[in-house]
């Protein structure tokens, strides 16, 4: 085997293949030049062994983290009390139940039941719009209590989302 | 997440977890940054350095090889890359950091055990390897710094440095050989 400082460095590092290492310690028992070599790896390594351990301060990462923007968690966004969009809401949908009970009102006291409709004492009294505002507040109720569940927890539930 | 392989917080780093990128810093700062120091013998410019290199980290996340990529091997990349970069701006010299401002920040791991003969000693034998290494071309300085402080295989200097093994293992030579020289004959004849 030739002397090869290359084969001694892999060896010295413990980066030589097992049947490199044998063949590499076979070798150094009778290569003075060689073991002169690794004499000298040894004594470098444990010279620079004795450079100590540096410490950075213990604040880098902080320092670090000062630079970067780092995303937020999502603040629950605050809602004011009162908001003027329900009002809003509610005024367009009375003025459209209005007209609309003022429509069917005015269709039904033209048709032929309407006449015997009002043979009946509360109806007489009420009157076809009256009667109309029943109605709708009959199915009205019905709809949103049938409706009141779902929406409850489809409320809730992206709620417990954000 | 601190047992998380490396691979798995820089998934987390690429989407903003800070807490991975932490463990990741604690993982990797001491051997960054004892690279640093011993390459720019400068404890302040280390500090600086040691920052930039994770900052980078944080937002070069993206460019992270996720598939086959070795996160020790691309973390030394952006060190040696950012200390390279520094240093070969003017401004920066390769002066020598006073010993004693060092020693002074430093607590001794048992102060007790350490007597002021030997605690001189030591002084002057780092100082001395301080300056020999110093005194290196910066190719040869790094290599040996790589693999002999920071222990990389020389396939892994080849990747990071993106140099041929031979080349390296050759400045490894010569490296040491200069070494030598600047240790010789105090510290170093004395250390077989």
């Amino acid at each position: 085997m030739q002397h090869n400082k290359n084969s001694l460095l892999k060896l010295f590092y413990k980066e030589a293949s097992p049947q490199e290492e044998s063949e590499l310690r076979k070798h150094l028992t009778t290569c003075k030049e060689c073991q002169k070599y690794m004499q000298f790896l040894n004594r470098m390594g444990t010279t620079l062994d004795k450079l100590p351990e540096e410490r950075p301060l213990s604040n880098t990462f902080e320092r670090i983290m000062e630079n970067i923007p780092v995303k937020q968690p999502r603040t629950a966004f605050a809602r004011p009390t009162i908001s003027a969009a329900p009002f809003f809401k509610i005024a367009f949908s009375m003025m459209f139940i209005v007209l609309l009970i003022y429509f069917v009102q005015s269709k039904i006291s033209l048709l032929p039941i309407w006449d015997s409709l009002q043979k009946f004492w509360l109806i007489d009294a009420i009157g076809s719009f009256g009667l109309m505002m029943l109605i709708f507040f009959i199915v009205g109720t019905f709809i949103t209590l049938s409706l009141a569940p779902i929406l409850y927890f489809d409320i809730n539930r992206k709620a417990l989302r954000l | 997440m601190e047992k998380s392989t490396d691979k798995e917080l820089m998934n987390l780093v690429l989407k903003k977890n800070s807490h991975a990128f932490k463990i990741l810093y604690q993982r990797y700062e001491l051997a960054i940054f004892n690279f640093i120091f011993k390459y720019t013998s400068s404890r302040e410019i280390a500090q600086d350095l040691l920052q930039e290199t994770f900052t980078r980290v944080w937002f070069a996340a993206h460019l992270f090889d996720y598939e086959g990529g070795n996160f020790r091997g691309w973390l030394y990349t952006i060190a040696l890359n950012t200390t390279r970069n520094e240093m070969s701006k003017k401004r920066y010299t390769y002066q020598y950091l006073d010993v004693a401002e060092i020693k002074g920040e430093q607590e001794p791991a048992h102060p007790e055990a350490e007597q002021p003969d030997s605690k001189m000693e030591n002084l002057d034998l780092k100082e001395k390897i301080e300056q020999a290494l110093e005194n290196l071309k910066p190719h040869f300085r790094e290599i040996i710094i790589l693999k002999h402080f920071q222990q990389l295989k020389f396939r892994e200097i080849a990747e990071i440095t993106k140099t041929p093994e031979s080349t390296l293992k050759a400045r490894f030579h010569r490296g040491i050989e200069q070494l030598r020289k600047h240790l010789d004959p105090m510290e170093f004849s004395d250390a077989a």
